[in-house]
């Protein structure tokens, strides 16, 4: 029982080092070779998990051979165009200006409801609407709609307004966020000062958000009081 | 680019590994071979005790030789060497001829065996 704890946390751990090496993609949208490794790697770990008669390389192995081979064919498909298409193969129009193309979903085994599904999860209820629509190589649908039917902006209607920046958070749960200081172009100094008039300390603070703009808004762990304020 | 140097050399790192297992095994299995055709031809001249010394100290560098093989080998045939070695001490304790050298021959099938199975063939691999 012990050995299968031990290699439990073993291939765990492994496991976690793996996906960290195959990067955020892997986390995001899955192209085909990336989604065979990922349905691969929890199988390949499994196995001498549960059977203490196999080597334990018997599964460290093949996943760090995957992992490996995985980051080498990422590498070349950013390299050669060509086994970028080999590999996840083109995007796919379905509906090229406003027209269906019955040859592409046939090409794709694609219903008419596979079609109006995936529209809809793309908040596209109209296929007349519809302008251009583009299954991506990881099988997602990309809907691009006819100007009259598209999102209005603030632009278009010509409203201008002030531009603070991405909120980034800068303490979480009593501890700072270098990071999102240094994405908001601020630094610690300008957080002691802020928290200072704020009388309290970054272990008081449950959530601390800020922009470029000096703006902030800050959550103690009290939650007497949320805070807003301006630089 | 980092990453692609770091899976690159985890693959030649895996290679190295997997051709170095295959060449130290073999090497192991290839001299306790040895040593077993060695028993087994003195089987005949030995005295009893002369022959369950022999093969105490066969059996005892056995176990460290093969000590390391777990780590990449399936267990189960080693566990089924393992058991011919120790039942094969037993037979030469007991001054059984017969069973000692049907143990030897055993032995030495199922050492043949587990090096035959560990070998990177288009026939192992399919």
């Amino acid at each position: 029982m012990a050995i299968a704890a031990i290699r439990t946390i073993i291939l765990y751990i492994l496991l976690m080092i793996a996906m960290r090496l195959m990067g955020k993609r892997q986390l995001g949208e899955l192209q085909p070779s990336e989604l065979a490794v990922t349905m691969l790697l929890s199988d390949l770990a499994a196995v001498p998990m549960q059977d203490n008669g196999l080597p334990l390389f018997n599964g460290i192995i093949p996943i760090l051979v995957l992992v490996s081979l995985e980051i080498i064919l990422s590498g070349l498909m950013l390299k050669f165009p060509v086994v970028s298409k080999a590999v996840a193969g083109s995007p796919i129009a379905v509906i090229k200006d406003g027209r269906i193309d019955k040859a592409a979903m046939r090409r794709l085994r694609m219903t008419v409801d596979d079609l109006a599904e995936a529209l809809r999860q793309e908040n596209v209820f109209d296929i007349r609407h519809v302008q251009y629509a583009i299954v991506e190589t990881n099988g997602h649908i990309s809907a691009f709609c006819h100007p009259p039917y598209q999102t209005i902006t603030l632009e278009d209607m010509g409203v201008k307004v002030k531009d603070d920046g991405l909120p980034m958070v800068v303490i979480s749960d009593g501890k700072c966020m270098p990071w999102g200081l240094q994405m908001c172009d601020l630094d610690e100094k300008w957080l002691a000062k802020t928290l200072q008039k704020m009388h309290c300390t970054i272990e008081d603070v449950f959530i601390m958000t800020a922009t470029k703009t000096g703006d902030f808004f800050l959550l103690k762990n009290k939650d007497v009081t949320a805070s807003e304020g301006k630089h | 680019m980092k990453r692609l140097w770091i899976a690159g050399g985890l693959l030649i790192s895996i290679l190295v590994l997997c051709w170095g297992s295959v060449v130290y095994q073999h090497r192991q299995i290839d001299r306790l071979i040895v040593r077993l055709n060695d028993i087994e031809h003195h089987l005949a001249e030995e005295t009893a005790e002369n022959l369950k010394n022999e093969i105490e100290v066969f059996v005892d560098d056995y176990e460290k030789q093969t000590r390391l093989f777990p780590c990449f080998m399936n267990h189960s045939g080693l566990e089924e060497a393992r058991e011919t070695a120790s039942s094969l001490l037993l037979a030469a304790k007991y001054g059984d001829t017969d069973k000692t050298h049907q143990g030897i021959q055993l032995l030495r099938l199922q050492l043949q065996i587990i090096q035959e199975e560990e070998k990177p063939l288009l026939h192992n691999v399919l």
